[in-house]
């Protein structure tokens, strides 16, 4: 009652732009696992409120999910609530948002702030809980200082014991075990800006300190995070038709962390063509990018162990935008393991637009896990899944 | 007898103009809005006559060595507050950035090629870039037919989507009435009509825009209503910084 309050008030006081989406979401699961779901279907909405003036502005965000076949799934939240003042060179933010950082497309390591909704979907990271914070960002002629203080202390969850995503055969506890208090803030420094000399360089440098992005779980199945102190950097060059992406972040895990946690580093980089017009208004872009997760000590952790999906993977990927009246835009493409595990994961999606407001969004995935080794995906299984989202934008 | 000597020295003196020449006179009727704001309603029609309409707000600004712009796109629905914030060079690749805020990420956009598709419509990047006179190499024989001047112009970019375009334009007023563009093939593949020219603050500007795909029979119209020019924008209204906050 409090969260709908809290959306509705400025409803009377301030002229919104608002925007959002209603649908629908039906998919069909094929699980080697055979006591595990086979189809699910949901309604889904979000809306988007936004005030600006010149000196201030407000924005809130409401998520809405109704899973018919796992109550687990289902939320409501305010997933974004922030007030901004707007200074002649700087920006003050205050409230719960999501914030992006990253270069790379399919996973981004250095993106530590505002944690991945697993609860709605464990394989598509679109989806982003937003985390408390205070964030200031000073502007100057190329470059840009950011300075941010955050709380991201909430549990991870993968569903019932029923839905595929769920390797643990039982509802996790949704407590967090904290190295120091759940309310111990992170912080983060950063300064990026784009460098124009020759070719085209917009870069990214920081370091944070406070809670990892990465988490473990104990017997009891409650979640365990830890301290670490971190530095990242992530770089996107432009050259000709090319862009080339870099992204690493360098963790030093706290020692008392009582975590059996290695300092590791997290690194990808990519390259991703583009070909316009190849035949009358189809664009493709072609994408190649490699993830490498090093643990620095060798003394506790594995990739395996800490379930990091894109330990030493590469995927392949194709893009084909139809530019049509309907937007019509094709995304394919593979992530392969290529150590000895030989994991892979196959991505197939076709999107585009119906009566100019309603977007259809197809997607499949096929995932073929390791038979020797204990992964994240092993646990799973193999996996099939094909999703029909419907959405009326408005 | 005076003004028939006025006459007669006049068009002696079109007739002398070179490709270059006309291309100073049309700039120098365009040039000078400083910056601009606008609604654009774009209309995307098929070969069958289905159309589909794409809304945006646009802004720019000039500059000595490329224009800066900014389009946030209103409409459809799916892609509100998407934004494309783009920095010319005329001696370089230009720079551009796209926001989308369903992930609140801006990208980098690889911008060498601009013969692609902008939004699915017959326009290209590069047909709504600026057009100033030193992106083309203009021939020097200009043809005077019906009171247009007809200019044939190469793009001095070698990864124009062009090999060359025809510009047609109006030997009094010296507006760009229309242009034709011939592709890498040689063969003529849009036309463009320039329409509803308006003077604002002494600049002449076009109030729409109609791009035919001879070869696809689609066509594309720009509508551009509630244009302002010299708004007093400057170079911090175009940045990222903005980019994210529309």
């Amino acid at each position: 009652m409090i969260k709908l309050i809290l959306l509705l008030f400025p409803i009377f006081g301030f002229s919104l732009d608002f925007q959002g989406f209603i649908g629908t979401e039906y998919r069909i699961f094929d699980n080697e696992n055979s006591i595990k779901r086979d189809s699910s279907k949901a309604i889904e909405a979000n809306i988007e409120l936004k005030h600006r003036q010149s000196e201030y502005s407000y924005a809130t965000t409401a998520d809405f999910l109704k899973d018919y076949s796992e109550d687990s799934r289902t939320y409501a939240r305010i997933n974004e609530f922030y007030f901004t003042k707007h200074f002649e060179n700087s920006d003050f933010s205050l409230g719960r948002r999501v914030y992006f950082m990253g270069a790379l497309e399919v996973l981004n390591p250095v993106d530590i702030v505002s944690r991945q909704n697993f609860g709605r979907d464990p394989l598509d990271d679109r989806y982003r809980i937003g985390s408390y914070m205070a964030l200031y960002e000073h502007y100057g002629e190329d470059m840009q200082i950011t300075l941010m203080g955050y709380a991201t202390q909430r549990a991870d969850e993968f569903g019932d014991s029923l839905s595929p995503y769920n390797v643990f055969g039982v509802e996790l506890n949704k407590k967090i075990e904290s190295q120091n208090s759940n309310n111990y803030p992170s912080v983060m420094l950063k300064v990026q800006g784009t460098l124009d000399i020759d070719y085209a360089l917009d870069y990214a440098f920081g370091v944070s300190r406070g809670y990892d992005n990465q988490r473990t779980f104990t017997e009891n199945l409650k979640q365990k995070q830890w301290l670490s102190t971190s530095a990242f950097t992530y770089n996107t060059l432009a050259y000709e038709n090319t862009l080339y992406k870099l992204e690493a972040r360098i963790a030093d895990v706290d020692e008392n962390s009582d975590a059996n946690m290695d300092d590791y580093i997290y690194w990808g980089a990519g390259v991703e063509y583009t070909l316009a017009a190849v035949y009358e208004s189809i664009d493709v872009g072609i994408l190649t990018e490699y993830y490498n997760w090093i643990r620095l000590d060798n003394k506790y952790s594995s990739a395996d162990s800490m379930m990091i999906l894109m330990q030493n993977d590469v995927f392949l990927g194709l893009r084909v935008a139809i530019n049509n009246t309907s937007s019509t835009e094709f995304v394919g493409g593979v992530i392969f393991d290529v150590d000895d595990t030989r994991e892979q994961n196959y991505y197939l999606q076709a999107k585009g637009r119906i009566f100019d407001t309603l977007m259809l969004d197809i997607d499949f995935r096929h995932m073929i896990p390791s038979r020797d080794r204990v992964t994240m995906l092993s646990l799973i299984g193999e996996h099939t899944r094909a999703t029909i989202n419907i959405r009326y934008y408005f | 007898m005076r003004s028939l000597l006025v006459l007669v020295l006049s068009a002696f003196s079109l007739m002398a103009m070179s490709g270059n020449e006309v291309a100073l006179k049309v700039d120098a009727v365009t040039d000078g809005f400083i910056d601009s704001k606008s609604i654009s309603t774009m209309t995307l029609f098929n070969a069958n006559g289905v159309s589909s309409q794409r809304k945006m707000r646009m802004t720019r600004l000039e500059g000595e060595v490329g224009d800066r712009s900014m389009i946030v796109f209103e409409a459809p629905s799916d892609i509100k507050s998407t934004a494309l914030l783009t920095y010319e060079h005329f001696d370089k690749d230009d720079d551009q950035w796209i926001y989308l805020p369903a992930l609140k990420r801006v990208k980098r956009i690889a911008s060498k090629n601009k013969s692609g598709s902008f939004m699915g419509s017959e326009f290209s990047y590069e047909d709504l870039s600026s057009q100033k006179r030193f992106k083309y190499n203009y021939k020097e024989d200009v043809v005077e037919k019906d009171n247009t001047l007809i200019v044939q112009r190469v793009p001095k970019d070698k990864y124009s989507g062009y090999s060359k375009q025809i510009v047609y334009v109006d030997v009094k007023s010296f507006l760009v009435q229309k242009v034709e563009y011939y592709d890498r093939k040689k063969e003529l593949l849009k036309r463009a009509l320039f329409i509803d020219y308006k003077k604002i603050k002494d600049i002449w500007r076009f109030g729409s825009i109609e791009m035919e795909n001879i070869q696809t029979k689609k066509r594309t119209v720009i509508l551009v209503s509630d244009e302002t020019l010299k708004n007093g924008l400057n170079k911090k209204d175009f940045t990222k910084r903005y980019l994210k906050q529309q």
